[in-house]
């Protein structure tokens, strides 16, 4: 009964805001329709795990729903292009990630940094590498002495050339250890491709390939970060190892930089609020998020920024930049 | 296998419930009335029910999307058999074969085929599914991005077969669609192409706004300029009442059941869903027939072909999404979106953890094929109402609800431009004898042929003997071979046999 009532809200929701979008007098009030939420990456993925969970979770307080379209393809950048295309006034947003934060160091991107106004940063997470769990790897020395025996035959499925992913396999390439990037935009085919055994190696967040972790079909050989993560205190972390490589995947969202400020802050606000929820605090846990992952507008933007310069340091140092 | 059967007795239990029984009914009407309106396609009407989604129970959730994917995949064949405008890329094919017969005067027959043949394909493998998915979603898991390149290369092949048109035509038609697939921004490496930097370039052509606009602007504006040049339809009279041909099928038996192994075959492969397998469906239906020369004169057996292939591939989608949590279509992706919103991840624990929510939605898929006899019925009863409107009224609307979909695409003014010179482009293709389908299929295949072949390039080494060294890809790429090639063979054995004089 619940749910039907829910059912009725929610059309009479959707209905308030298409009326709000064929109001003339749309300037007043913000936001008086519907909000284009671009998701930068494929359907079922974790970016757009976020991007649906937050934008259901804030449909609420903002009064207009968010929905989400997916523009997946170079390392988000072809989304990035749409919300690049689309007017500053606070009716397209996108999901910024990591891997596409890296194609601006890595001179693949089209923008620089402060072409954002950067609304909120909702999730930090540390990424693994995994192999299929009846595969012939035990652990990460393992791997790496058949790389080293092997250079470039073991293949890691990734999200795309020039993202984190990317760059942490040719970190591994100047320490010895030489594995191919085969870039599978899909989160989909990506999983596919490591269950299947076309790539023997995933680089991934423990959240995302949580089923199969569960399932056991996979299983984590490393993980990138400072300390071990207490959820697998087997798996070793790459500083103990001596690879000095911490690129932790963070997801946000950003609008396109002229978003009048108050607009922003509305936004920012909103999913704030939305972050709060105990729907989202479950999501966070079950997907492993850090738990200090969010960030405001001010904040984030610094912060991104540095992290531009923090990449733009290592792709320099490790000559990845062709 | 008993087991099998319980479980399914209980999902047929809870699918019956009044909350989702109505669900079903719902998402087949939503579907099967968006599928059939051009510039409205079923995978715009399932995002568009998603976020009503948030607030149901999973199970009432996905059937209620399966009911739209279901429908949505059937509801474009309605348009095109009485109106010769697909209302989705999967049901090009059927249209190719179903509007001929419709301006046969078989308009009752065609649409009835449609129906029957969409219920048998969905109907069986949703079977499948419930019965096989596990193993068979593993199976799936062996092809790799070399098996898809193959499989989307047949499609690109059946396309030099579609109609009655020259090879050199659909060639031109098909490489011109290829092209204007590459423009915007490549998917791998991120390279800009055609853009001219043109910030809407960037993001690529639509195949949306080239499907409408060739099919139904062109259409529309075809009818405009060249009133009465072909006999106007038969006016639907008492008559106008689809026929359900049960006992008609059986002739068809074996186009039927071709479509509908194509169908779950290659909708259970990742990446390749409806449109793909009926392409691929209608092709392969042409090399086997023995009248070949019939087809896109308005041939039952490509129609049957067709049609139930792309209901088909419902099943082996889904198959692909609920065991292995991996989504082999756009639409059973945006459900993967839906599970996730609801914090269920699909794949190999849901059997396990779930199995009440898992059979209640194969036995709502059951229902939904079977339910959508009576509901397609009932629309395509509506739509051929539609005909006895007078054209320059229809067009109107026609035209109304392309602008829309075109819009909606992104919200962009520019998208309805570039329908409306797709809509021209339409209008000369037609006058020049140059097929539409391999366009569309060409903006469709190409992009999805260059993203497998360069990711199987990645993967290999750029070893290209891998294409031909893995079995299954060396088969099917021989098949499209053979597909491109034996036309020429025949027409070169005809003519040594009319030149030895016998």
């Amino acid at each position: 009964m619940i749910e039907r009532h829910g059912v009725v809200v929610g059309f009479v929701l959707v209905l308030l805001g298409a009326l709000g979008a064929l109001s003339v007098a749309a300037q007043e009030k913000y936001p008086s329709r519907p909000i284009d939420f671009i998701c930068t990456w494929g359907t079922g993925g974790g970016a757009d795990a976020m991007a649906r969970q937050i934008g259901s979770l804030a449909q609420p307080i903002l009064g207009v729903a968010l929905p989400v379209s997916n523009v997946p393809g170079a390392s988000g950048n072809t989304g990035m292009a749409q919300l690049l295309a689309s007017k500053p006034d606070g009716y397209t947003i996108a999901v910024y990630i990591q891997d596409t934060l890296m194609t601006i160091p890595m001179g693949l991107a089209r923008y620089k940094v402060d072409d954002f106004e950067w609304v909120t940063r909702t999730q930090v997470a540390d990424s693994f590498l995994f192999v299929k769990s009846d595969g012939p790897f035990k652990t990460i020395q393992e791997l790496f002495k058949h790389a080293q025996a092997n250079p470039g035959k073991l293949r890691v499925a990734a999200t795309g050339f020039g993202t984190v992913d990317d760059v942490t396999v040719r970190f591994l390439e100047k320490k010895g250890y030489k594995m191919t990037t085969v870039p599978y935009p899909k989160p989909g085919e990506r999983y596919a491709a490591a269950l299947g055994g076309h790539a023997e190696v995933l680089y991934e967040q423990a959240g995302d390939v949580l089923q199969y972790l569960k399932a056991g079909q996979l299983k984590p050989l490393i993980i990138f970060a400072e300390t071990r993560h207490p959820a697998f205190p087997d798996v070793p972390a790459s500083k103990e190892l001596g690879l000095d490589i911490t690129l932790p995947q963070f997801r946000g969202i950003v609008a396109k930089k002229g978003t009048p400020a108050d607009r922003v802050r509305a936004m920012a606000d909103a999913f704030k609020k939305a972050m709060d929820t105990p729907q989202w605090k479950k999501f966070a846990e079950e997907w492993y998020f850090a738990p200090d992952s969010h960030m405001g507008p001010a904040e984030f933007s610094r912060w991104a920024a540095g992290e531009v310069d923090t990449l733009d340091r290592l792709v320099k140092e490790f000559g990845l930049r062709k | 296998m008993g087991e099998i059967f319980a479980n399914l007795g209980g999902g047929f239990v809870n699918a019956f419930q009044p909350l989702n029984f109505t669900m079903i009914l719902l998402g087949l009407t939503i579907g099967i009335i968006a599928g059939a309106l051009p510039g409205i396609t079923m995978l715009n009407s399932i995002v568009l029910v998603l976020p009503f989604t948030y607030l149901m129970g999973i199970v009432p959730a996905l059937l209620l999307m399966i009911g739209v994917y279901c429908g949505g995949v059937f509801g474009g064949s309605i348009t095109g058999i009485l109106f010769n405008i697909p209302g989705d890329p999967m049901n090009v094919p059927t249209t190719w074969e179903g509007y001929r017969l419709n301006r046969k005067g078989q308009t009752q027959y065609a649409l009835g085929l449609a129906i029957m043949s969409s219920a048998f394909g969905g109907l069986v493998s949703a079977l499948f599914l419930a019965f096989f998915a596990p193993p068979f979603a593993k199976f799936a898991l062996t092809f790799s991005t070399v098996e898809f390149f193959a499989v989307v290369v047949f499609g690109l092949a059946s396309v030099s077969v579609l109609g009655q048109a020259s090879m050199a035509a659909a060639l031109i038609s098909l490489f011109a669609g290829v092209l204007l697939g590459t423009v915007g921004t490549e998917a791998q490496y991120g390279v800009e192409r055609f853009a001219f930097g043109v910030p809407f370039l960037k993001t690529g052509v639509d195949f949306v706004t080239v499907l409408i606009g060739l099919f139904a602007i062109g259409e529309v504006l075809e009818q405009l300029v060249v009133k009465g040049a072909e006999p106007a339809p038969p006016t639907p009279g008492a008559r106008a009442i689809p026929k359900l041909p049960l006992l008609a099928l059986w002739p068809l038996r074996w186009p039927l059941a071709r479509g509908t192994a194509v169908g779950i075959a290659v909708g259970g492969l990742a990446g390749a869903g409806a449109t793909v397998s009926s392409f691929v469906s209608y092709g392969l239906e042409k090399q086997i027939s023995k009248e070949p020369h019939l087809f896109g004169t308005g041939h039952a057996g490509g129609l049957v072909a067709a049609e139930s292939s792309n209901n088909g591939s419902t099943g082996g989608a889904m198959a692909h999404l609920l065991t292995l949590g991996i989504p082999g279509s756009a639409a059973t992706a945006v459900m993967m979106g839906a599970f996730l919103i609801h914090g269920i991840q699909p794949g190999p624990l849901l059997f396990t953890k779930q199995p009440e929510q898992v059979y209640t939605i194969f036995a709502g898929m059951i229902l939904a094929n079977v339910v959508m006899i009576a509901l397609g019925f009932l629309a395509a009863l509506s739509f051929t109402m539609l005909m006895k409107v007078p054209a320059p009224i229809l067009n109107t609307f026609i035209v109304v609800f392309c602008f829309l979909g075109a819009f909606a695409l992104r919200n962009d003014l520019a998208d309805v431009w570039l329908t409306m010179l797709f809509g021209v482009l339409g209008f000369f293709m037609r006058r020049w004898d140059l097929p539409i389908p391999p366009l569309v299929m060409g903006i469709i295949l190409g992009p999805m042929a260059e993203q497998y072949f360069l990711t199987s390039m990645v993967s290999h080494a750029n070893d290209l003997t891998v294409f031909l060294t893995r079995p299954v890809s060396a088969v099917v790429l021989a098949f499209s071979l053979l597909m491109v090639v034996w036309p020429f063979v025949k027409t070169f054995r005809a003519r040594r046999r009319h030149a030895g004089g016998r």
